[in-house]
């Protein structure tokens, strides 16, 4: 049996992975883009929205962080500055390089909005597959007979 | 203005508050609490396209209601599927296995009929959120289960067989966005749809490459923090008596015998 930690098991992980995306790019060549202008803007919003709504959670979590160490303001305050650093930087890149704003929205603030908003949409899906994906795995693995661990003399 | 802070921005801010408090403690109040807020707040995020229909985000409320149906139908469908299986405790009769299967099959079968002929429809046309969520979805669970199996494969021995069948599972997904690509659908065209898939792609690359950025920023955080707390005090040594109870203890435990 070779151990979890060798580097020979690791191909294994990302074989898969590599070929599912070799085949996305297969895809994208035989099919083409489409309308591929708004890509960029999509993207470092997604980016910009996605760090400072997670380091404000992340900061709210560390309010329960090690209820033993007498709830430390210290962390907390360290992912208020990183949500704060976040904002500041979207709202920052948003209204002074208009090109990163969306055609559908005129302003830095209705941006911010739709980001928030596409955040939701977004991470919705991710945590629907997730769930259908991990869901469907167990049903699989609990479907068959464990392997055994030991060979029958 | 101030219709929608309260009655869409607000909730959604408190979903996830109400998420936190409920997982920061298993005992107490507090679970209760957070749930109420989460389910509270998470229907007044669905309905908000009724509450303030003026309002450009409460699509995204829409939206969320018109995923809730299939979503409930694969997760009840997970759920039976997992536990009408070999584990050892609660086991569900066997013929929740299949109905389990087929239930996830519904699911499914729902978005898809919702992307061929009966999309979100928003302001007397296709909610645009939809546009969004239905390509990400099918990328995800792409991406996700190719992942599966690669840890299948290097977690689990002699796997193969279950690492198979989800690969059969994957390509079914795959099949699913190239026909998603190539068929119009009633409301919506292949070609806006070849532009949302790569706009997909560029949505989750910077959703992952932020949330993972925000992590790392905490597990940095708190390693500093945990790197200046003072060394602990020494206590002091054991005394006759708690040496006697520590000897006793460890007595009872490996001695044998008894029960």
């Amino acid at each position: 049996m070779t151990p979890i930690t060798s580097r020979r098991r690791w191909p294994l992980l990302l074989l898969p992975v590599l070929g599912c995306i070799a085949l996305l790019i297969l895809v994208i060549i035989l099919f083409g883009l489409g309308d591929i202008g708004e890509s960029f803007k999509r993207f470092a919003n997604s980016l910009l929205t996605s760090f400072t709504v997670a380091s404000a959670l992340l900061a709210v979590a560390m309010l329960f962080y090690a209820d033993s160490r007498d709830r430390p303001l210290s962390p907390v305050m360290a992912m208020l500055a990183m949500a704060t650093v976040g904002a500041a930087l979207t709202l920052g890149v948003l209204s002074f390089r208009g090109d990163l704003l969306l055609e559908s929205n005129g302003s830095a603030m209705a941006q911010i909005l739709y980001n928030v908003v596409q955040l939701l949409v977004i991470s919705s899906a991710l945590f629907v597959a997730l769930g259908l994906v991990i869901g469907t795995a167990f049903a699989i693995i609990t479907r068959f007979d464990d392997p055994p661990i030991f060979e029958e003399e | 203005m101030l219709a929608a802070v309260v009655l869409f921005w607000l909730p959604l801010f408190l979903v996830p508050i109400g998420v936190v408090i409920a997982l920061s403690r298993k005992d107490g109040l507090r679970p209760i609490v957070g749930l109420i807020i989460t389910c509270a707040s998470g229907t007044m995020v669905m309905f908000s396209w009724l509450t303030v229909p003026d309002s450009d985000s409460s699509a995204g409320g829409h939206l969320i209601l018109s995923i809730a149906g299939p979503t409930i139908l694969m997760a009840s469908g997970c759920f039976l599927a997992i536990f009408s299986g070999k584990i050892p405790v609660q086991r569900l009769p066997n013929y929740a296995g299949p109905v389990g299967m087929f239930t996830i099959l519904l699911g499914l079968m729902w978005l898809v009929m919702m992307h061929l002929n009966n999309p979100p429809i928003w302001r007397h046309q296709v909610n645009p959120y939809w546009l969004v969520w239905w390509p990400t979805f099918l990328l995800s669970v792409f991406l996700l289960s190719s992942f599966v199996i690669g840890a299948m494969l290097m977690a689990g021995e002699n796997r193969t067989k279950e690492a198979g069948i989800m690969g059969f599972f994957s390509l079914l997904f795959f099949v699913g966005l190239l026909v998603v690509l190539q068929l119009d659908g009633e409301l919506t065209d292949a070609e806006q749809m070849r532009t949302q898939l790569w706009l997909a792609i560029a949505d989750l690359l910077g959703t992952t490459l932020g949330i993972v950025a925000a992590v790392l920023t905490v597990a940095f955080v708190v390693a500093q923090y945990e790197k200046r707390l003072p060394e602990p005090e020494m206590v002091a040594a054991l005394d006759d008596a708690e040496k006697e109870q520590i000897k006793n203890i460890i007595e009872k435990n490996t001695g044998g015998g008894g029960e």
